[in-house]
């Protein structure tokens, strides 16, 4: 059928759509009867039993039939009340689809139906969403798309004048990526109303989406439009502060960013190093402090004055409270340097112990 | 008299309900969502705008959309 009006070729293409899969759903809403069948044959049959039960006057058997028929009636309830009420949509008429198409050229200013491409298109107003300008958006219904789902994905919505987020380009609204729109609270009324053929409605309930901001479930919230993301974390905050790495070149968070304790420059968590003395520098620091330190531990072997055992100490008095019956030992066996009260404490502890005291 | 009663907020289904003759768009409406403002809502009567005081007829078609739609 070859159509010159492109809105009534729209509406057949729709209607024939729309019929394809009214015959699915009617075929696919039986599914679970054979259960149900099932259970019903068992009642019959238990029916059947139980009066010939009563025919042969056996009180016994009849009770028996009787609690198995009660249990019967059960399942013939179960089984159909697993078979919803499934409401499958009318299909509506061809005029009633023109009238919808037609609809949308009361609602929208912009209505173009493309034949070669199959598609009916839609162009919002300019949109803004706290005073961040998005600009138009044109609602795209793809009939190829329209016969595989009747939800919000059979919509392409494409920005006419994008302003993406600036953290994601493929971002050009907090409800659309990748020009697919995540309908949230519209999924539900989008698909009844492509799936009733009510393509107006779908449409607009789009529109209603586009225009609506919801902070929670965005992809990229609107305080942080212009913003860039964290290189650590990815999270996206204003560009104004976000603090500049100068290790790596790359731009963090206030939560992935910290300060060199020596030159006090902004380092990220990757590049950050700790010296032995617990100091977080930035690399070059570090560099310059480990050379340092290994000039400095040079001249200590070299430095006669220095004796090494007296930087000793501290280890002494934390094993002495780690091992505090063995206080003379050290975890790898060596002995410790006594100090003038432990010798005497140690003499004393001899003298009583030895056999020549006892 | 019956119209149809299409609610595109919540399940989005199109009904057929019965009402009583004479009655307006913002009877309808105050039936249907008595805690909501008209003014939230975009309230069509036969694809075209209507006003509160519009008396339905026998078949009318009324389409009721919420005007903010969260996504996701």
């Amino acid at each position: 059928m070859k159509n010159k009006d492109p809105a009534l070729w729209a509406a057949c293409r729709v209607h024939r759509i729309l019929a394809q899969a009214h015959c699915r759903a009617v075929d696919n809403s039986l599914p679970s009867l054979s259960t149900l069948l099932i259970e019903q044959k068992a009642l019959e049959r238990g029916w059947r039993m139980y009066q010939k039960a009563r025919a042969h006057q056996w009180p016994y058997v009849e009770a028996i039939l009787r609690r198995r028929i009660l249990s019967d009636i059960q399942q013939v309830h179960a089984a159909s009340r697993a078979i919803p009420p499934s409401r499958i949509a009318e299909i509506p008429t061809i005029l009633e689809i023109l009238a919808e198409i037609r609809q949308l050229q009361d609602e929208f200013d912009d209505v173009e139906i493309d034949v070669r491409e199959r598609r009916i298109a839609v162009t919002t107003d300019a949109i803004t969403l706290e005073d961040v300008p998005l600009g138009e958006f044109c609602i795209q219904l793809h009939l190829d798309r329209l016969a595989k789902r009747r939800d919000a994905s059979a919509f392409i919505i494409v920005a006419e004048d994008a302003n993406a987020a600036s953290s994601d380009s493929s971002c050009t609204h907090p409800h659309v990526r990748d020009e697919a729109l995540c309908a949230g609270d519209g999924s539900a009324p989008i698909s009844h109303a492509l799936a009733e053929g009510r393509i107006g409605d779908a449409f607009q309930l789009i529109n209603r989406v586009l225009h609506t901001y919801n902070p929670s479930s965005a992809y990229v919230s609107l305080d942080a439009w212009d913003g860039r993301s964290c290189t650590d974390c990815g999270r996206t905050i204003s560009s104004d502060d976000l603090y500049y790495c100068d290790s790596c070149s790359e731009e963090y968070c206030d939560n992935c960013i910290r300060t060199c304790a020596d030159c006090e420059e902004s380092v990220c968590l990757n590049c950050l190093k700790e010296d032995a003395d617990g100091n977080q520098l930035c690399p070059t620091c570090f560099a310059a402090s480990q050379k340092k330190r290994e000039e400095g531990g040079d001249e200590v072997e070299e430095d006669p004055i220095l004796d090494p055992t007296e930087d000793e100490p501290q280890p002494q008095t934390e094993i002495f409270h780690e091992y505090p019956h063995c206080p003379q030992t050290h975890a790898g066996g060596a002995e410790l340097p006594r100090g003038p009260s432990d010798s005497q404490d140690r003499a004393a502890s001899a003298d009583a112990s030895s056999p020549q005291a006892a | 008299m019956k119209i149809l009663y299409i609610n595109n907020q919540g399940g989005g289904f199109a009904d057929h309900i019965e009402v009583e003759d004479g009655t307006t768009v913002a009877d309808l409406f105050d039936q249907k969502m008595p805690d909501a403002s008209p003014s939230d809502f975009l309230i069509r009567v036969d694809r075209q705008p209507a006003s509160a005081e519009q008396v339905l007829q026998p078949g009318s078609r009324v389409s009721i959309t919420p005007l903010k739609i969260e996504g996701a």
